[in-house]
């Protein structure tokens, strides 16, 4: 499990105060909240990107920093660079997350196959998110983290996302995606989150 | 492994990047270039070589234009000797130096009889002496104004007034980007290894520190390279000439310590100021032009400027050009006594620091009101 023990995070202002709560393996929990309200920050901090004035974020009842290999987190598209394939990417994160999974599944699963080699600069926004869907399917890790990852996505892809998670639930993985629409994610989410007066509440 | 592999795709997809590695890599050519053919006498552009029969004349000559007690007439006598044992291919640089010297010595006694001891010329025609003195005891083959007109000069101004401070200037940008890319999300994105969260699960420690590795391995390479122009090719451009002393020569290769020293001072500050830049520009190139403009700029301008060359020793930039601040010459150049390879150290280091802190505050403040 994901353990959130009294995290407090404070940028410009205090964005979460003594947040406490457990993610558990097997469950898909999804987060809605209005822009700005801290979503972001709250999975840098529960990926320990940025540094916390309180509390600790366990993994396996170890602190986060010390058992990295078992979260995959990749924050937006923004951070991918424009001059490296697709490729470079995948197997990237395969060696590093030490996964068994076969890339060329994924792609070809993805319909990817096509652009995979190409550099990333002549990607479309749709053509980015897949790629970021691939590796986070690639590293295989216990506990994904997706922040609106269903951004850009057609609506043919999106059921297949949302195929995917469930699958992927059913591997007793944690799951933890965030959406600006309710509706969105609604059906598709064990657990549904929000964040309120700087607390995560169940909904 | 793959954490390497990813870090060289990244570093060498990125035309920004490759620069300074395509610009040490044409350095290195060209070392290699003046090397071989210098080291194996076949460079067509080097001054025809003296024939041993020629060479004895000239020597018998240069006994005369000797006073009977000079120290140079028993090495001009074996000289002589060694002539005329060489068969007609080989050449003879010692036979060449020593006509020089005895030329030179010479026209001092000429000077002197005219405009006395006091002649103006007559210090510098000391100096020439003891660079063929040199030149002689060590059998330096190559003969130093024709590299004024085979190119190494040329190639030396360009390198170390033009070529070091942008190399500087792009080397410092790695670095800058390297340690700055774990710390402020503007520079992730435009500096080289914009580590997303998603690689940000490696330790940071051994990223950095394999990213640190990869660019001192260049700088060291840069640095050898740089030893090759010169050392390689047999000569010294000009010995150390430390302000109004004496003139001593050395090999350059003796200096390449020095030469490394104020090299990482000069990185050091190179690092501190283009990160401080960067906090301030967001966009990539203009950082890296404003950067190289005030690494360039400011390294080139006392040399314009008497007023600012008076206090020269005080601009760190002055210190970019390592060679000149190494051998003394820069000294010379911009008439300021002040400057010294002492003194640049400090400076290079103490600005760096300076730099880094504030570049540290702005990033910690700036960080804070995100």
């Amino acid at each position: 499990m994901l353990e959130v023990r009294n995290l407090s995070i404070k940028t410009r202002h205090l964005v979460f105060d003594d947040v406490s709560y457990t993610f558990e393996k097997g469950k898909l929990y999804g987060i809605v909240a209005v822009n700005g309200s801290g979503k972001t920050t709250l999975f840098r901090g529960l990926t320990g990107l940025i540094p916390t004035i309180q509390g600790s974020v366990l993994v396996e009842g170890m602190p986060v920093s010390r058992n990295r290999r078992r979260v995959f987190y990749y924050e937006s598209f923004e951070w991918l660079d424009g001059n490296l394939s697709g490729m470079d990417y995948l197997v990237f994160v395969r060696d590093m997350w030490h996964s068994s999974v076969q890339i060329d599944e994924i792609t070809a699963l993805w319909d990817m196959d096509e652009y995979i080699r190409v550099p990333i600069r002549k990607y479309s926004l749709g053509m980015k998110q897949r790629l970021i869907i691939a590796m986070y399917l690639v590293a295989d890790a216990e506990y994904m983290i997706m922040d609106e990852i269903t951004n850009g996505l057609d609506e043919k892809n999106r059921s297949l996302l949302f195929q995917t998670l469930r699958s992927l639930c059913a591997e007793n993985k944690m799951i933890l995606i965030s959406s600006h629409y309710k509706e969105d994610i609604q059906e598709l989410c064990d657990v549904m989150l929000t964040i309120d007066s700087q607390k995560l509440r169940e909904v | 492994m793959s954490l390497l592999t990813f870090l060289m795709k990244k570093a060498f997809r990125n035309p920004v990047n490759i620069m300074p590695f395509l610009l040490a890599f044409i350095l290195l050519g060209n070392a290699y270039y003046q090397y071989y053919t210098v080291m194996k006498r076949d460079n067509a552009l080097a001054p025809a070589p003296y024939t041993p029969s020629y060479s004895i004349s000239i020597l018998n000559g240069d006994l005369t234009l000797l006073e009977e007690d000079d120290p140079y007439i028993p090495v001009i006598r074996e000289q002589i000797e060694k002539e005329k044992v060489r068969t007609p291919e080989e050449e003879n640089w010692q036979s060449y130096d020593l006509h020089q010297i005895a030329a030179l010595k010479q026209s001092i006694r000429r000077e002197a009889a005219v405009f006395g001891e006091e002649s103006e010329i007559i210090p510098i025609m000391r100096r020439q002496i003891a660079y063929w003195d040199y030149m002689y005891r060590n059998d330096l083959p190559y003969e130093p104004y024709a590299s004024y007109t085979n190119g190494i000069a040329f190639l030396c101004f360009v390198f170390d007034n033009i070529l070091m401070p942008a190399v500087f200037a792009g080397m410092a940008y790695i670095i800058a980007g390297v340690f700055c890319s774990f710390h402020t999300d503007r520079i992730d994105q435009t500096i080289l290894l914009p580590v997303h969260a998603g690689t940000k699960t490696v330790s940071e420690i051994s990223f950095s520190m394999i990213a640190g590795i990869l660019t001192s391995a260049t700088v060291i390479c840069f640095g050898f390279s740089m030893g090759c122009i010169f050392d390689g090719s047999g000569t010294i451009m000009r010995g150390i000439e430390v302000f109004n002393q004496d003139v001593q020569y050395v090999s350059l290769r003796s200096l390449l310590p020095q030469l490394f020293i104020i090299t990482g001072c000069g990185l050091f500050f190179c690092t501190g100021l283009i990160r401080t830049v960067c906090i301030f520009i967001s966009d990539a190139m203009t950082a890296l032009g404003t950067s190289v403009v005030l690494l360039v700029g400011l390294c080139r301008l006392p040399d314009g400027f008497a007023v600012i060359a008076d206090q020269a020793h005080w601009i760190p930039m002055t210190y970019l050009r390592p060679f000149a601040a190494v051998t003394g010459q820069l000294a010379d150049r911009l008439k300021n006594g002040s400057v010294s390879l002492d003194k640049g150290i400090i400076i290079l280091f103490a600005a760096g620091m300076a730099l880094w802190i504030v570049s540290m505050i702005s990033e910690h403040r700036r960080r804070g009101m995100k």
